[in-house]
């Protein structure tokens, strides 16, 4: 009952607005596991840091709410291009500011069981998942006049906390509110290292309720009111 | 303003801590004053209430686990040359001062609560290696050290005590200073006269003060009193290595040494301290503790420790000579030039140079010697001028004729009533004979019988002796006519005596002689001499009764000697009345003498003589260094008046005597009745070798001799691989002090060569007892040890290397709970105005106040426990550690910085992980707080057994840990 109050209050609090650190975060985790003494403390920074970017991480994936994109310069020759280490989702793809679609290498193969070896201006990407680190495109660009430059807008990781002073989720002002959030998966892993399931399910569920909360606020349009809403 | 949002959100855990979750446990741990330290058995095996380790800490200090205080240098300035200080004691002088007594580096000092430390004038140049021990008693403090000579003081003053033997431990008992340890008898105890530490000398039957000695165990069984451990329940206690003895009685004549144990001694006498009423002390099975009449060993928990320290105190070796047979193992009848052999019967037990000595009190003893005008037979055993027959005088039958020129007889018929019958001179009325001589003695009628048979009849004799004789009456009648000179008087009933001057016949008057107590129912011996100075002496039993001086007649008087009859007719008869006449000289010359003493030293020469006013009697000796050709010295006189008091100046073997008799009056002569001439030799002895294999360093060179007058002992040493090497006389020896370190390498075998210089043979000069010690494995500093608030403190190292200094301590605190001490330096230990002071050992020259402060001098000092390998009542589950917490008191002086640091080590590891540090000023308020110790995930926590090792080093206290607590969660069992 006591931890409800607790998570209840912070509720309450969750419009509040100002970037919380990684230090303060894993300050606060340490306030939920009664592990908050300067000098003698059960679990190391380290854990609890590597516990609060776990949290950030399982926010991102599942929010996917941090956007982020990357433009590179079709090559002669190459189809397949790198994409950034933090990227989870493409979300969209233009080439010379003009959108192409996603096909995966099934329905490329539907097309033409030779798509491969073709070459002309790009005019699908691909994602290889034995690869997922690489964008592909078909056909591939050989001619100079297939040459373009290709704009990828992806979901993105949040930069891992590594120092005190980093704010989660890339410090994006409008994810701040939820930055204390993380404070309750670090708690919530240190429950479990400490067996105190009772403590850990309270603090997963708090982290539950305002991860979900943030999926909905990140999406949200207060101002866009269509009479109709298609499928995002 | 979020984070303080979530904090207040949190309070109620932040305030109240953690509840345990469903599976954890937690466990008190009991107070650790209930046992203390236990090093002996296994750290998994002992309560949880014992701790592994327990250093710099008390237990009964206020029931926690409290951090010692610290040490501050009590004497700013060092003691004089600045070396450690071995020896501290009370002295309470008998004007009420209290003092300290210190012995630093070769001096004695005092110090009186000033800080100071000031010299003993005269008490300084003292062995610096050797260790003293002093008592007080008697108003002065009496010390030795087995090597200088004992001494007592009283701070401003000291005093020489070389009649106390040379012992090296001492105590006090019944108001008299004992001393055991003594060179030669290492199981003896000494005892001064009561009430008097400076009367040392034995007395037999002697009286209840006298002093005493006592044999504990013999001589010879290896035995050596380690302590003199002081009067503990009316009893003094004794120690030896491996026994303990208590003398108990009120004086000499019941004292009564009981044996209390055969198995348990004492290890160190320094070691020695009552607690409790409970003596305490190191012996060689740990430390003991005597209450009442039960021994125990108390320091079984702590027994790993404790036999470090009786392991490492080595083993001192000793050779000891002090019997006849142990003597006579070395060679001791050889000589050397110049040095002679040396006895070992002449005083069994002791090594002497070796004499000679002569006596002449028989008649053969004269008899053997040339004499001449000597008689031997007169009086049995003694010489005298031999009488000239033809000179001698003797009235018989009254009928002997005309006298000599020297004698003249002026009346010798009888008159006056007297007639001779039957060979003697009966008288009716009186009957006298008178003589004249130049000066001279009249006396040896020998053989003469006078008696009558009326009463009334009194004697008047001069010039004779008169013995066995009777008289009965008292009147008197002496007989003289027409003559000058001098007779004497008695009366019969010896009532009145007198000397009398007479003139033409007639008395002159009488000078009265003292009441001569006689009853003349009993012989007498009357004598009346007269010299040339007209001293007229009267001697009845050879005591002066009176005497006269008269000058008038001093040629050629008349003496009168006769008997007379008061009245009445009656029988007096004597006769063979000897007037004996010795010649001017005579002498004796003795045989030839062999000293068998090629360096002879004349001794006294003794004689018993009886030489009357006249008389001379001359002594002479003379020397030859052979006899087949001798050439004799000249003739020495050894003449004094006093016997014994002329030496006889001899150093030829071979020595002869002549004794010279005179007289310059023939009817006496001087009679020489035992002369006694003596010698001794300078003593050369070298004893068997000493085994010393197996020595790790030389201890003190200890004889125990006795030396008068000039004589001296010289010692030399000399080590080697060999017996052979080290006995010989050409070995190169090294002059060794006596009662002195062994100024040599250490080696395997030692020789010991003893020269003994005698002045005279009076002087006494004898090597009683020898001990040679050494060490025998490496050996610490001894311990030392106090008792001081109810807890007894021994300081002590287990370093043997050289140098090494006592750094540590064990207590044993008043509920006789262990725990230790570390970079603590003593040396010494006194309790002195309710306050613990020690001895630096290391060489600074300061004394420490013990037990002030929070600091040891400015250094810091550890604080530290350490559990049990504790199983939580269930060894074989495995458990993880979630928490510890700490009962604390937070700091006293606002701004410390006091970090304890708490540990854990797993199953019995000596690994140890950390759960950090608590600040003791992390108290909201100032006070007793709670500190939690969560185990740090990151770190091994599981366990079958745990341990905590709680510690602080530095110069911040006090600490105070009332309690730990352990949660854990059980996993499973193995």
């Amino acid at each position: 009952m006591k931890m409800l109050f607790k998570v209840s209050l912070l509720l309450l609090l969750a419009g509040q607005a100002s970037a919380s650190t990684l230090s303060e975060l894993r300050a606060d985790a340490r306030s939920l596991i009664t592990d908050a003494h300067s000098t003698r403390e059960r679990f190391s920074d380290s854990e609890l840091n590597a516990w609060i970017n776990e949290g950030q991480k399982v926010v991102d994936v599942k929010t996917l709410c941090n956007y982020k994109s990357t433009v590179f310069p079709l090559v002669s020759g190459t189809t397949y291009y790198s994409l950034p280490s933090d990227f989870i989702y493409i979300r969209r793809v233009t080439r010379d500011a003009l959108s192409i679609q996603e096909m995966t290498p099934a329905g490329l193969d539907g097309r033409s069981a030779e798509w491969e070896n073709q070459s002309g201006l790009p005019t699908y990407y691909f994602l290889n998942f034995s690869s997922r680190t690489k964008i592909g495109f078909a056909p591939f660009p050989n001619a100079t006049s297939d040459l373009a430059t290709i704009k990828v807008e992806y979901i993105s990781q949040s930069t891992a906390l590594t120092n005190d002073t980093d704010v989660p989720f890339n410090a994006i002002s409008e994810f701040l509110p939820f930055n204390y959030i993380l404070t309750y998966y670090g708690a919530y892993k240190a429950s479990i290292v400490d067996e105190r399931y009772d403590k850990a399910k309270v603090f997963l569920d708090s982290f539950n309720v305002m991860s979900d909360l943030m999926k909905v606020r990140c999406v949200e349009r207060i101002n866009y009111l269509p009479s109709a809403i298609g499928k995002q | 303003m979020k984070r303080l949002i979530i904090a207040l959100a949190l309070w109620p855990s932040v305030c109240f801590g953690q509840n345990l979750s469903q599976d954890e446990k937690e466990y008190n741990y009991p107070p650790f004053r209930n046992c203390g330290l236990v090093t002996r058995w296994a750290s998994n095996a002992i309560p949880p209430e014992c701790l592994q380790t327990a250093n710099n800490v008390y237990f009964d200090e206020d029931l926690s686990v409290y951090r010692r205080r610290g040490y501050g240098e009590y004497n700013a300035t060092p003691c004089t040359d600045e070396k450690a200080i071995k020896g501290m004691w009370n002295y309470n002088a008998v004007d009420g001062q209290r003092y300290i007594v210190l012995f630093s580096s070769q001096s004695f000092f005092w110090t009186k609560n000033q800080g100071d430390c000031n010299p003993i004038v005269g008490l300084d140049n003292l062995n610096a290696s050797a260790e003293y021990e002093c008592v007080q008693t008697l108003g002065q403090l009496w010390c030795v050290n087995g090597i200088d000579v004992p001494f007592s003081t009283t701070v401003s003053t000291f005093t020489l005590q070389p009649n106390i033997p040379m012992g090296t431990k001492i105590g006090t008992f019944r108001n008299r200073v004992m001393v055991a340890d003594i060179s030669g008898e290492p199981s003896r105890i000494r005892l001064s006269g009561e009430g008097d530490g400076t009367d040392w000398t034995l007395k037999i039957p002697g009286v209840s003060t006298s002093p005493s000695s006592i044999s504990i165990s013999g001589l010879e069984n290896g035995k050596k009193v380690i302590a003199l451990m002081g009067q503990y329940q009316n009893a003094y206690h004794i120690g030896l290595e491996d026994e303990l003895w208590a003398l108990s009685g009120n004086d000499r004549r019941d004292f009564v040494l009981r044996q209390i144990s055969s198995q348990i001694g004492v290890k160190d006498s320094r070691s020695v301290r009552e607690k409790d009423n409970c003596l305490v002390w190191l012996s060689n099975r740990g430390i003991e503790r005597r209450c009442g009449t039960t021994t125990e060993r108390a320091s079984d928990p702590v027994r790993t420790i404790i036999d470090g320290v009786i392991r490492s105190a080595g083993n001192t070796r000793s050779k000891t000579y002090d019997t006849q047979a142990e003597w006579e193992t070395g060679l001791y009848q050889t000589q050397l030039p110049n040095q002679g052999p040396t006895s070992t019967t002449i005083y069994p037990g002791s090594v002497v140079p070796s004499t000679w000595g002569h006596v002449n009190t028989e008649a053969s003893d004269w008899n053997n010697g040339t004499l001449i005008n000597i008689d031997s037979t007169t009086i049995d055993g003694s010489i005298l001028i031999g009488k000239s027959t033809t000179t001698s005088r003797l009235f018989a039958d009254f009928s002997y004729g005309v006298l000599t020129s020297t004698w003249t007889q002026t009346s010798i018929s009888p008159f006056g009533g007297c007639s001779i019958v039957s060979n003697s001179a009966k008288c009716t009325y009186s009957i006298g004979i008178f003589a004249n001589i130049d000066n001279g003695e009249f006396y040896g009628v020998y053989d003469t019988t006078i008696s009558w048979t009326t009463p009334g009849v009194s004697f008047s004799a001069s010039n004779a002796v008169i013995r066995d004789f009777t008289i009965t009456s008292n009147s008197y009648g002496p007989i003289y006519s027409l003559k000058n000179g001098y007779s004497y008087s008695f009366s019969s009933v010896g009532t009145s005596a007198g000397i009398s001057k007479f003139k033409n016949g007639s008395s002159l008057g009488q000078t009265s002689c003292s009441n001569t107590g006689l009853s003349y129912s009993s012989p007498i011996y009357a004598r009346l001499v007269i010299n040339k100075s007209g001293i007229i002496s009267y001697f009845i039993n050879n005591t002066l009764v009176c005497s006269m001086t008269d000058t008038e007649y001093s040629s050629a008087p008349y003496f009168g000697v006769g008997i007379g009859y008061g009245g009445g007719v009656d029988t007096i008869s004597f006769d063979n009345i000897k007037f004996p006449e010795y010649s001017n000289s005579s002498n004796w010359v003795s045989p030839v003498f062999d000293t068998y003493l090629s360096t002879p030293i004349g001794g006294p020469y003794y004689f018993d003589e009886y030489v009357p006013v006249g008389s001379t009697v001359t002594y002479q000796v003379r020397e030859s260094s052979t006899t087949t050709l001798p050439t004799w010295s000249d003739w020495v006189n050894v003449s004094t008046t006093t016997s014994g008091e002329f030496r006889v100046p001899l150093i030829k073997r071979y020595w002869q005597e002549k004794i010279s008799l005179e007289t310059s009056y023939s009817t006496q002569t001087p009679v020489v009745n035992m002369t006694y001439l003596e010698a001794t030799t300078t003593g050369y002895y070298i004893g068997d070798c000493i085994n010393s294999s197996g020595i790790t360093s030389w201890g003190n060179f200890r004889p125990n001799s006795i030396l008068t007058g000039g004589s001296n002992i010289s010692y030399a040493i000399n080590g080697g691989s060999s017996c052979n090497q080290v006995t010989r006389s050409t070995a190169t020896w090294i002059t060794q002090n006596a009662n002195a370190p062994i100024a040599t390498s250490t080696s395997n075998y030692l020789g010991v060569r003893v020269f003994e210089t005698p002045v005279t043979t009076t002087d006494t000069l004898r090597l009683d007892g020898l001990t040679v010690e050494w060490n025998e494995g490496s050996e610490r500093p001894p311990v030392a040890s106090a008792v001081y608030r109810d807890r007894y403190y021994m300081f002590y190292t287990t370093n043997t290397a050289a140098g090494s200094v006592n750094d540590k301590a064990v207590v044993l605190d008043m509920n006789n709970i262990w725990s230790t001490i570390d970079d603590v330096y003593a040396y010494s230990a006194v309790i002195y105005d309710n306050q613990l002071y020690t001895g630096d050992s290391r060489d600074t020259g300061h004394m420490h106040l013990q037990d002030i402060g929070i600091d040891d001098d400015g250094s810091s000092f550890s604080f530290h426990i350490k559990t049990s390998d504790y199983d939580f009542g269930n060894p074989v589950e495995k458990k993880k550690l979630k928490r510890v917490y700490l009962m604390l008191k937070s700091e006293e002086v606002t701004g410390q910085n006091i970090d304890i640091n708490v540990k854990y080590s797993i199953n019995g590891s000596t690994t140890q992980y950390t759960l950090n540090s608590v600040d003791l000023n992390e108290a909201v308020e100032t006070g007793y707080f709670v500190a939690k110790f969560p185990a740090i995930n990151e770190q091994a926590s599981t366990f079958n057994w745990i341990n905590f090792d709680i510690s602080y080093d530095g110069t911040q206290g006090p600490i105070n840990l009332y309690g730990i607590k352990a949660i854990y969660s059980p996993i499973r069992m193995e």
